[in-house]
C-alpha cells in the first residue's frame, strides 16, 4: 500500500473508534495467532551427520556432485563437533569491554514528557529482599550473511572446504525474516529479556547499499541495529551498579502508537570489562490498564518467548563496565490518543533488573516504574528520535508490516536532532548510509 | 554526565558457516511444515533432507536474500510430488473451502477466561488445509503474502483471502468459546 493509502487509513482509525477498535481486534487475534504457533512443538530432528544418509528402504538418486558433497560432508561431520562460537565485534568504548548481546528485549517502554525533552532516567529504588531471579531466555548469536564468502562455486564445496563447523546443539534462534508481533499485554503482562546484544547487522547492512544493494531482508535485525549507536545515558547514581533510561512518546510511524525505550548502562569500573553485576536479568511487567498490546522492534532476531518465567536458575549473564544496553518497543494503548494529541495513558509498566554484585553478593533487584503522559515525537529527546529513525530504517528495508508511514525519507527528518559534532561521526554516517539506500527502496 | 564518542568501529568480516546456521536454525521448522502437507513425519524429514542438498548443489549467492523462502518453496514442491505419487493429492481451487468432517462436538464453553495455546491450534487444525497452510506461513513462519504467493504459487490476492477468511472464522470460533 502507498503512503497516501497508508495515512487515509490512519486518518480513518483516529476518527473512528469502531474501526480502531476492529483493526485491534484483528491484532490481538494475530498475535494470539503468533503466540500459539510460536508455542507448537517444533518435531525431533535427525543430527547432521545422519542428514545426508538415505532414508530406510529408498534409494536415492546421488548425482555425482552430490557424492563428492556427500562424501566431503561425512568426513567434515566426523570430526569432534564443537559449539560454533560466533566471534563479535568488539565495541569500541573508551572504558567498555566487548559486548556480547542477544538481542531479545520484548518490551520496551519509552515515555516522553509533553514538557521540553527530558529523559527520565531512574535513579535505583531501594533494593528489596532478596528474590528468586528469573531466567531471560536465550537468543541467538547470530552472524549476518558474509556478503564476502570466498570463492567456491557452490556451497557444497563450501562446505567441503572445512570452512564450517557444524553445532552439536544449536541454541541459536531461527534465521530468518522473523518479525515480532504484537502479544497481547492481557495475556501476557510479563517479560524477559536479555541484557546481550549483537551489533553485526549494521555492517552488513552497509557493506550491501555502498554496493548499490538492498540489503536482504533477513540481514536486516533491527535490535542489532539499535544497539550499535551510543546513546547519553548518564552515569549510574554513586553506589549503584547500573542505571536506567525509560522514554516514551508517540511513535512516528504510527502516532496513535507508543514508542517505549529503555537502556541500561553500567557503571564505569577501575578496569575494562570489569563485571559490575552479574546473573543480570530484565524484566518488564506491562500493565494490562494501560497497555492493549506490545512488540519488541528487534525484527530478524527470531521469535521470542513471550513468557520467559522464571525458573529459579540465575541467567549468567554479567554487565560489565560501561556497557549498555537498548531497547525500544511499540505499545498499542487501551486508549488512543484524542485529536489534541494529549491524553495520559497512566503507568504503562515497570522495568526491573534482576542481579547480584560482583563476587558472593546475594540477589537483589531494581524497579523502574514507567508513566505515560502522552508526549508526542515533536517532543521526545534528539536520541530518542534517532534511535526511532534507526528502527525506522530497519522497518523500511525488511518491508516490514508494521512500518506504517515510515519511509526512508521521513527516516532521515528523524534522525536530524540526534545529529551533529556532539554526537560523534557515527551518526553522520547512518545519515548518509539512509541516503544512499534511499534509491534502493522503492 | 560524560560521554566519551568513540570513533566508528571497524566490524571484521563476517565469519562463514551461512550452510550450517541456516541448517540447524530451518531444519525443524521446515520438517513441521513439510509434516503438515504430507501428514507424516518421517517422510518430511526426507522431504527436508532433500531440499537441503539441493541447497547445496546452488551457486554461492544464488539463493542470496531469500534462502527461507527457498527451502520452503523447496520443501512444498517436493511434498506435493510425494502426495501426487502416493495418490493421496488434494488439488483445491483458489478459494475453495474443504469440507472438513467434524471432529465432535463443537468446544464448549468450559473454557477458561485465559486462553490457551493448545487451544488456538485446536481451533486452527479444524481449517481447511489451505488455509491452514497460508496461516502457518504466515503466522508461525512468518513469510509475507508474497512470499506465500511464490512458495504457495497463489496470488496475492488469493493468500489475502485465504488469511482473511481463515482468521474470521478463527476470531468467531474463538469469541464462541468464551464464557
Amino acid at each position: 500500500m502507498d503512503e497516501a493509502g497508508c495515512a487515509a487509513i490512519e486518518a480513518r482509525l483516529r476518527d473512528d473508534p469502531a474501526a480502531r477498535a476492529a483493526v485491534e481486534e484483528i491484532r490481538a487475534t494475530a498475535a494470539r495467532l503468533e503466540a500459539a504457533l510460536a508455542a507448537e512443538p517444533l518435531p525431533a530432528v535427525a543430527a547432521p551427520a545422519r542428514v545426508l544418509r538415505p532414508s530406510e528402504g529408498r534409494l536415492l538418486r546421488w548425482p555425482r556432485i552430490y557424492y563428492l558433497a556427500g562424501t566431503l560432508a561425512a568426513a567434515c561431520f566426523a570430526v569432534v563437533v564443537v559449539v560454533h562460537q560466533t566471534r563479535l565485534p568488539e565495541r569500541e568504548k573508551s572504558v567498555a569491554a566487548p559486548v556480547r548481546p542477544k538481542i531479545e528485549a520484548n518490551v520496551r517502554v519509552l515515555e516522553a514528557k509533553a514538557a521540553p525533552a527530558a529523559r527520565m532516567t531512574m535513579a535505583a529504588n531501594a533494593p528489596a529482599a532478596g528474590e528468586n531471579t528469573e531466567r531471560a531466555e536465550d537468543s541467538a548469536h547470530r552472524n549476518a550473511v558474509n556478503q564476502n564468502a570466498p570463492e567456491a562455486k557452490t556451497m557444497a564445496s563450501q562446505l567441503a572446504a572445512g570452512s564450517m563447523a557444524m553445532a552439536s546443539t544449536p541454541k541459536h534462534r531461527p534465521m530468518g525474516d522473523q518479525t515480532m508481533a504484537f502479544v497481547r499485554a492481557a495475556d501476557h503482562p510479563r517479560a524477559a529479556f536479555s541484557i546481550e546484544v549483537d551489533t553485526s547487522s549494521y555492517a552488513t547492512v552497509r557493506e550491501s547499499i555502498a554496493h548499490g544493494k538492498r540489503p536482504a531482508g533477513e540481514t536486516v535485525r533491527i535490535g542489532e541495529l539499535l544497539n550499535t549507536f551510543h546513546y547519553g545515558y548518564p552515569p549510574p547514581s554513586a553506589g549503584e551498579a547500573f542505571a536506567a533510561s525509560l522514554e516514551v512518546a508517540a511513535a512516528p510511524w504510527a502516532p496513535e502508537h507508543r514508542l517505549v525505550w529503555i537502556g541500561l548502562n553500567a557503571r564505569v569500573a577501575g578496569e575494562p570489562g570489569a563485571t559490575v553485576a552479574r546473573d543480570v536479568q530484565l524484566q518488564v511487567a506491562f500493565n494490562p490498564a494501560h497497555v492493549a498490546t506490545y512488540r519488541l522492534i528487534a525484527d530478524g532476531d527470531g521469535r521470542l518467548s513471550m513468557n520467559a518465567m522464571a525458573d529459579g536458575r540465575d541467567s549468567g549473564d554479567e554487565f560489565t563496565s560501561g556497557e549498555t544496553v537498548t531497547v525500544l518497543y511499540e505499545i498499542v494503548p487501551v486508549r488512543a490518543m484524542t485529536p489534541a494529541g494529549e491524553a495520559e495513558h497512566g503507568q504503562l509498566l515497570t522495568f526491573r533488573v534482576n542481579y547480584r554484585e560482583p563476587g558472593a553478593g546475594g540477589p537483589q533487584h531494581r524497579e523502574f516504574p514507567l508513566p505515560d503522559r502522552g508526549g508526542s515525537f515533536a517532543a521526545a529527546s534528539a536520541d530518542f528520535k534517532f534511535a526511532a529513525a534507526v528502527a525506522g530504517f530497519g522497518m523500511v528495508l525488511r518491508d516490514s508490516p508494521f512500518k506504517g508511514t515510515a519511509t526512508l525519507a521521513k527516516v532521515e527528518d528523524w534522525t536530524l536532532p540526534g545529529v551533529g559534532a556532539e554526537f560523534g561521526d557515527e551518526r553522520e554516517a547512518f545519515v548518509a548510509l539512509v541516503r544512499r539506500a534511499q534509491p534502493l527502496v522503492p | 554526565m560524560s560521554t566519551d564518542r568513540p570513533p566508528p568501529r571497524d566490524q571484521p568480516d563476517e565469519p562463514a558457516g551461512f550452510l550450517e546456521r541456516t541448517f540447524a536454525a530451518q531444519q525443524a521448522p521446515l520438517t513441521r511444515y513439510a509434516a503438515r502437507l504430507l501428514g507424516d513425519a518421517d517422510r518430511a524429514r526426507d522431504v527436508v533432507q532433500d531440499a537441503f542438498v539441493k541447497l547445496m548443489a546452488q551457486p554461492a549467492g544464488a539463493v542470496e536474500g531469500h534462502v527461507v523462502e527457498w527451502l520452503f518453496t523447496v520443501c512444498r514442491h517436493r511434498a506435493l510430488d510425494v502426495l501426487r505419487k502416493e495418490g493421496r493429492m488434494k488439488t483445491f481451487a483458489e478459494g475453495e473451502v474443504e469440507r472438513v468432517p467434524a471432529a465432535g462436538s463443537r468446544p464448549g464453553r468450559e473454557l477458561e477466561v485465559a486462553e490457551t495455546h493448545a487451544a488456538v491450534l485446536r481451533l486452527i487444525d479444524r481449517l481447511p488445509p489451505n488455509q491452514q497452510e497460508v496461516i502457518r506461513l504466515k503466522f508461525q513462519n512468518g513469510f509475507s503474502y508474497k512470499e506465500i504467493s511464490r512458495i504457495t504459487t497463489l496470488s496475492v490476492g488469493n493468500v489475502g483471502f485465504l488469511i482473511h477468511t481463515a482468521v474470521t472464522r478463527l476470531r468467531a470460533d474463538f469469541a464462541a468459546q468464551q464464557p
